[in-house]
């Protein structure tokens, strides 16, 4: 009865393609980035690196920064980082959970904070854009 | 006399689909299983009533539903004039506009699918591009192959979810008068 209708066209396999397609590009342009032996985890408020952590030395440690509506709490636990607890709204953030390998990022939007690791890669094409 | 009858009756189906895409939009906020996967990533529960609106009215009435309730919902859950009401402000509007038009252009070439997830594909974009001149950050695009691996089930789903809706509605005189003024 519903079956006439609910199939794709041709243009709909088309989009459907393309998207496919920036999919697999975007996995293969964010895997080919080399893994740093020592990752430093950089903080980023407002915009701005703020502070960096070296995950190695900083195990255990809870550290507090002041963003656009408040405070957000990070625990570096073993080689990986969280956010606690974030004044935002929505805890995005919080809900991300653990991230441990370079690439991943934490980052939460109404507070304005961003974890990621500083990436060998994306320092070069800073020198080379 | 009869020209008015039909604007009465469309001010109240358009209400309705209002309420309908407000209530959705509250209840999706609620449901977080998908943000544990990939952060952020909705169903778009919220969008299908636009799809709605869009199919059987008209771009103009999709986009006032999707202006409507993402103003109506922000103010109902408390978030209005925050970041997240501009992300799902923004994404509502582009989305909309989007799914409109190609309602409009290119009706014979897309499917209410393919409709959905280009609108789905366009909330997702315009959503990260508003968080990026938020945090003043690109980096934050890295999300993007995430979303877009989620863009196409769910978007896929509402446009065959919105498709029964309103073949349903309008077959049970629901939606009537949506042909007589465009």
């Amino acid at each position: 009865m519903a079956s006439e209708a609910i199939r794709l066209t041709y243009y709909d396999k088309l989009v459907i393609g393309v998207i496919a397609l920036v999919i697999v590009i975007g996995f293969i342009y964010f895997g080919i980035m080399p893994t740093p032996q020592n990752p430093v985890l950089e903080v980023e408020v407002l915009g701005k690196v703020k502070q960096t952590l070296d995950l190695t030395k900083q195990e255990g440690e809870k550290i507090v920064v002041m963003g656009r509506q408040g405070y957000s709490i990070i625990e570096v636990g073993k080689n990986k980082v969280r956010m606690v607890d974030s004044a935002c709204e929505d805890k995005i953030c919080v809900h991300t959970g653990w991230i441990s390998k370079p690439g991943q990022q934490i980052v939460c939007i109404p507070n304005q904070v961003v974890l990621r690791f500083r990436n060998v890669r994306s320092d070069l094409d800073g020198i080379n854009g | 006399m009869k020209n008015k009858q039909i604007r009465a009756y469309k001010l109240v189906y358009l209400s309705f689909l209002i309420a309908l895409a407000t209530t959705l939009h509250i209840v999706e906020n609620f449901l977080p299983s998908l943000s544990f996967i990939v952060p952020g990533a909705k169903l778009g529960l919220a969008n299908l009533v636009t799809l709605v609106a869009i199919l059987a009215y008209g771009w103009k009435c999709g986009f006032i539903v999707a202006v409507v309730r993402s103003c109506l919902g922000s103010f109902l859950s408390g978030t209005f004039l925050t970041t997240t009401f501009f992300l799902s402000f923004s994404g509502a509007v582009l989305s909309s506009l989007a799914m409109g038009w190609l309602n409009k252009w290119g009706k014979e070439k897309f499917s209410p699918m393919g409709i959905s997830i280009v609108g789905a594909v366009v909330h997702n974009v315009s959503q990260l591009t508003v968080a990026g001149l938020i945090i003043q950050n690109g980096g934050i695009f890295f999300y993007l192959p995430y979303l877009l691996i989620f863009a196409l089930p769910t978007g896929y789903f509402t446009g065959i979810l919105a498709y029964l809706l309103t073949r349903y509605l309008t077959a049970n005189n629901f939606l009537k008068y949506n042909q007589q003024e465009k």
